[in-house]
């Protein structure tokens, strides 16, 4: 087995005492508790993990940290999981993607043998020609492309969202976001430290910084201990920053939980990635970052190979050599890309343990083993800038570890619109400029030996801490940066065979950029899409830098003028669930709901309201009951979902004169009057009642729908006209309902002794104010549906005791609930329109034939202008009452066509059918449509087409439908 | 009490669920035992949704209400305890919200809305605050940390002074937040739409679910 454990202290973050078995690609593996997927893996000799996106080569861990696409894996019911960042769990099942025939023996790497068929862009060019051919090769392309699959029948997991406030953010949680934390802590600012590992400390936690190898830990702790010492400092570890947004707003995730994080200051410690070494198979699993094998010994005390050639390009690499030699990997060679590099005491510990260091020196290709790992390199001279000599030797190895620079993290930089240049001094980018708030420490800003670190990222806390309001602060010197000749400018060697890779998720080799660049894809956006560098799932995060210096040389640019992509949020991936978290998606529930639940009614939403649709299993049975309760003896509609509104004040009266169309000022005390209302377009948008119970105080209802668009629209206007008059959105305040039928005088003459019920005293379209079996109450006596009613309005919280009472009192009479179903019955019965159903967006009072609700004589009100306007030109259409003249025929249904010759010949469409159904009570269809005006009177006919295209014919007859004379209402 | 007039809670079906027992407070039912209710957990939510209240607002609300008494907060977004225990919360500089002492005595609701009319109170009009609006009650000291997953607003005892209002929204919904402490226990009143009240009680359920919260009674309240 070519990976196996390390004794203590090797591997930190495992529990040897906690086993955990789970299975990969079918096979069992054993773990301990707090290895990822990747680490387990790989102490079972398991270094393959994935397959690559278009050759189907082997691929494996290149930085331990996921920072790369090989690593993804599908876990469970989740695609795209890192392999090196997830957790192993008892029974967790693992699968690669992107493999045909699976791991080991991928029959997509045939693709292989057509690489030279496969050029970049090859899809653009290729399958587009003829047009027709796309139709072929969608599905094929559709078939092979993506990562991963999505299991639609998952289960829902629970997923949810929590807001974080912070004087001082510091994001990033090695020595620099530490120190800054601390700094910021012990100025007295409040902080929130975010990690994205389980454990504080970034680099201190794998990186050999002396000879010992033991500064680094030492380090770490005291920094952990001084942060527990500190309340102020909330640490989120497991957690990443997937974005910098306006006015340092974070998104922060962990686990299944987005927080939302505002802080007043940020502190950027983020670091730095290494970046890759392109030479000819570089790709091979077991050619990793030298930080990936230091992780993976010191981590999960994984030995990460046998035999290792270690690639340098800074001192940092012999460190490298040091931990494999301590952990028993036997170093074949250091190569040092630096003809003559500086021996530091670690470079010396290096060397006097028999390292053999050959300077001026790379690799030019590896070789793959049978396993699909690398079995040996061909080492090679440096000649030059991506220019190797002949080969020199062939050492055999299971292990290349590349230390050849790095590449600072400043996507979340980018994303704040700091100025980022190219700094041919270091070979890394130098931040000019940053945007108030937001501050950098660390490696991140160019401070790289521990001790810059460590004072960087203490004067940044302080800094930050200033800049979030704590006073008395006093800000050292800035800290000179110090990241000359960490970072090898040009680590790129190309070969005339290919297959050196400068974008492992897209499998793109180093001749792809200047072909597509000769192609005229020259600029650095249009490359990215024509080639798709950068846009695969890790969106180029340790190659877009080697994309960058390959244009600038294909073209003759120069890296800065070259540019970069637009780096965009998220850093990392987030799931769906993340965006949704829990939802919210409030309800709302009358008094009286779970009454109708006791009824048996179903529930239909109304908006955010939930109304009873009908009363009993059988629907048709239940309207038909429903309607001829209302008709013949009392039914029980809970209206509480109206809108309820106070308008109270001197000027309340002049107020609902402006707001609606009709007359209020003559409107007397006690008394009710329909009201219309329009916007300023002049067409209608809302309906209700005025009930006059002061003389400065009306109670106004709208629909249930309107009312909150009719209280803002009163609130709108009147901060413009500033009348004296208050208004209160009153609906949730009352509960109501409608005590409708012959018999409702007498179901309420039981529990209401204050009030006059006669038809005398207490008239159509009248208000009375007393008590209802106690409850205080507003009584009006109005209705939709045509027959003997009282609405009555009471508190909320007495709501379902009234409803109780009314039942208990009208249950000798055969009082019924009746639902909404019945009640569109009933209006439509009665003629009544529906605002939104027997009205669009268009509709004004005069085709709608509402002109009666017009106060004609009125100076002013909303819309008036608009209307009369529309009113001043030809009418195209009509709202009629209509039957059938086959009523035993196909009904119609809401919005069928009416249909009429076209002048021109054929057919067109002249209106539409608004409100239909078959009136138990008239035993006929009736309905509402949109007619052409000239099909408007009574007697007319129209075409409807219905469903399967048949054509019907409906006759024009005036409304109401029921009781025509009004009579009943009245009694 | 089923046949019973009296006020009955928005919330009177989970209550029920979970066997809360009943007793009669201020002409109105309130939910005084929760078995297994702990008083003392990290976040506690009680129903006080029957309990009194009252509100005005208009241009002469300040001036009317000065006039019997009330000692009002100096701005909005401020709350003032009264010396009868009741708190007057400002919503607007002419808009205020008052809750009736915690002992459940209307009495100072009752004064105020019964000196009310509209002929006598000027440009101050009445508001039924008692139906209009659920008020829940949450204390303990995981109530900020549970806030902060439904509520965008800084609550924590740090950044939202006692006696501060926040009228903002709680898991979607129209909110107004008031902190009002109880002794050394964060405590916050958040009223809402009475309408949305369950579904309001069903999201603070499933919010205080990670902190062992406990649904309380009446009866469990603390002396202020």
């Amino acid at each position: 087995m070519s990976g196996s454990r390390l004794p203590a202290p090797w591997g930190q973050r495992i529990d040897r005492g906690q086993s955990v078995t789970f299975s990969f690609e079918g096979r069992s593996y054993a773990g301990y508790c707090g290895d990822t997927i990747a680490s387990a893996l790989a102490a079972n000799g398991q270094w393959v993990l994935s397959r690559s996106f278009k050759y189907h080569r082997p691929r494996g861990m290149i930085s331990a940290a996921g920072l790369e696409a090989n690593t993804m894996v599908h876990c469970g019911d989740e695609p795209n999981v890192l392999a090196d960042r997830h957790p192993i769990a008892p029974g967790l099942v693992v699968c690669a993607q992107n493999t045909f025939g699976g791991i080991d023996r991928d029959y997509g790497r045939l693709m292989e043998l057509f690489t030279r068929f496969l050029p970049v862009g090859f899809y653009y060019r290729t399958f587009f020609t003829p047009k027709i051919a796309w139709r072929f090769w969608e599905p094929v392309i559709r078939k092979l492309a993506g990562l991963g699959a999505v299991n639609v029948e998952a289960h829902h997991g629970y997923f949810d969202k929590a807001y974080l406030f912070a004087d001082v953010a510091v994001i990033g949680g090695g020595p620099a976001g530490m120190a800054a934390a601390i700094s910021a802590g012990r100025s007295g600012a409040e902080v929130i430290l975010i990690d994205e590992n389980v454990v504080l400390g970034g680099a201190l936690t794998y990186a050999r910084l002396d000879v010992t190898g033991r500064q680094a830990e030492e380090e770490r702790l005291k920094l952990e201990a001084e942060i527990a010492s500190l309340s102020n400092i909330t640490v989120l570890t497991g957690a990443s920053v997937q974005g910098w947004f306006t006015d340092n707003w974070l998104p922060v995730i962990q686990g299944n939980r987005l927080f939302k994080l505002r802080a007043k200051a940020v502190v950027t410690a983020t670091g730095a990635a290494e970046q890759p070494l392109v030479f000819r198979h570089n790709d091979l699993p077991g050619i990793m970052f030298g930080t990936a094998a230091q992780r993976l010994m010191r981590h999960y005390a994984v030995k990460p190979g046998e035999r290792a050639v270690v690639v340098v390009a800074n001192n940092d690499g012999y460190g490298v050599a040091l931990d494999l030699l301590d952990a028993g990997v036997e170093v074949a060679a250091l190569l040092d890309l630096r003809a003559s590099p500086p021996v530091d005491a670690v470079a010396a510990a290096a060397q006097s343990r028999g390292v053999r260091v050959i300077t001026g020196s790379a690799v030019k290709e590896a070789i793959e083993g049978r396993s699909g790992r690398v079995r040996a390199v061909k080492i090679a001279p440096v000649l030059g800038e991506g220019l190797l000599g002949a080969s020199s030797e062939t050492i055999d190895c299971d292990l290349v570890c590349i230390s050849v620079g790095y590449i600072p993290q400043t996507a979340l930089l980018s994303h704040a619109d700091a100025k980022l240049v190219p700094d041919p001094q270091t070979a890394m980018p130098r931040i000019e400029t940053l945007p108030a708030h937001l501050f950098v420490a660390g490696s991140v800003a160019g401070r790289w030996a521990l001790a810059a670190t460590l004072a960087d990222g203490a004067r940044a806390g302080l800094v930050a801490a200033a800049d979030a309001g704590v006073e008395g602060i006093t800000i050292p010197a800035a800290i000179p940066a110090d990241g000359h000749g960490l970072t090898w400018s040009w680590p790129i060697f190309p070969h005339h065979k290919g297959k050196e890779f400068v974008d492992f998720d897209e499998d793109l080799q180093y001749h792809d950029i200047p072909d597509a660049a000769a192609l005229g894809y020259d600029h650095i956006q249009l490359l990215k899409r024509f080639s798709t560098a950068g846009m695969g799932p890790t969106q180029g995060k340790i190659t877009n830098t080697l994309i960058q210096r390959v244009l600038a040389r294909a073209t003759g640019a120069s890296p800065d003028l070259v540019g970069t992509t637009t780096v965009r949020p998220p850093i990392g991936g987030e799931k769906i669930g993340h965006l949704a978290g829990r939802s919210f998606d409030p309800i709302r529930l009358t008094a009286m709901h779970h009454r109708h639940l006791q009824a048996g009614a179903s529930m239909m939403p109304a908006g955010a309201w939930m109304r009873p649709a009908y009363y009993g299993d059988d629907q048709a049975a239940a309207i038909t009951a429903e309607v001829a309760a209302a008709r013949t003896s009392v039914g029980l509609i809970d209206v509480s979902t109206l809108g309820g509104l106070d308008v109270r004040g001197p000027d309340a009266a002049a107020f609902l004169e402006r707001i609606y169309t009709w007359n209020y000022a003559n409107l007397a005390v006690g008394r009710v009057r329909y009201l219309l209302m329009l916007n300023e377009g002049g067409y209608i948008i809302d309906d209700g009642i005025a009930a006059r119970l002061h003389e400065q105080h009306y109670y106004v209802t709208a629909t249930t729908s309107g009312v909150d668009q009719v209280y803002r629209l009163m609130l709108w206007f009147n901060a413009q006209w500033r009348m004296k008059v208050d208004i209160a959105n009153v609906t949730a305040a009352y509960a109501g309902v409608n005590l409708i039928g012959p018999k409702s005088r007498d179901v309420l003459s039981g529990l209401c002794t204050d009030i006059d019920l006669s038809s005398e005293a207490f008239p159509y379209l009248g208000i009375r104010t007393g008590t209802v079996a106690g409850i205080s109450a507003r009584v009006m006596r109005v209705g939709f549906g045509g027959e003997l009613g009282y609405e009555i309005h009471v508190p909320a919280g007495q709501g379902e005791a009234l409803w109780d009472a009314l039942t208990d009192a009208g249950e000798p009479m055969g009082l019924r609930p009746v639902g909404i179903e019945a009640q569109r019955v009933l209006r439509l019965e009665k003629g009544h329109v529906i605002i939104g159903q027997d009205t669009d967006s268009l509709t004004h009072p005069k085709e709608a034939g509402m002109s009666w609700a017009i106060g004609r004589k009125k100076p002013r009100f909303v819309g008036r202008a608009a209307m009369l306007a529309m009113e001043a030109k030809p009418q195209t259409r009509q709202l009629v009452g209509f039957e059938l003249a086959d009523p035993e025929g196909p009904m119609p249904k809401e919005s069928h066509l009416v249909i009429d010759d076209c002048k021109s010949g054929g057919k067109e469409i002249v209106g539409r059918v608004t409100s239909v159904t078959r009136s138990p009570t008239l035993k006929k269809p009736i309905g509402l449509a949109f007619v052409p005006p000239e099909k408007a009177a009574p007697g007319s006919t129209f075409q409807i087409k219905v469903e399967a295209g048949r054509m019907i014919t409906a006759t024009v007859v005036p409304i109401p439908f029921y009781d025509p004379e009004n009579r009943r209402q009245e009694i | 009490m089923a046949s019973s007039s009296l006020r009955r809670s928005f919330l009177r079906v989970p209550l029920n669920k979970i066997g809360a027992t009943w007793a009669d407070l201020a002409s109105a039912e309130i939910a005084a035992l929760i078995p297994g209710e702990n008083a003392s957990a990290p976040v506690v939510l009680r129903d006080l949704s029957t309990m009194p209240r009252t509100g005005f607002k208009g241009a002469d609300s300040p001036a009317w209400l000065e006039a019997r008494g009330v000692v009002l907060p100096p701005a909005p977004n401020l709350a003032t305890k009264q010396a009868d225990g009741s708190l007057v919360a400002r919503l607007a500089p002419a808009e205020f919200l008052i809750l009736g002492a915690l002992n459940g005595d209307s009495a100072a609701t009752d004064r105020l809305d019964s000196a009310w009319t509209i002929d006598s109170a000027g440009f101050c009009f009445q508001l039924p605050r008692r139906d209009s609006h659920a008020w829940l009650h949450l204390s303990g000291d995981k109530v900020t940390a549970m806030f902060a997953k439904i509520c965008g607003v800084d609550l924590r005892t740090k950044a939202f002074a006692n006696l501060a209002i926040a009228q903002t929204s709680v898991a979607r919904l129209s909110a107004i937040v008031i902190r009002d402490d109880l002794g050394n226990i964060p405590s916050y009143h958040l009223l809402a739409d009475s309408a949305s009240a369950i579904y309001l009680w069903e999201s603070l359920e499933d919010a205080m679910k990670e902190f062992s919260g406990s649904i309380a009674g009446y009866s469990s309240l603390p002396a202020p």
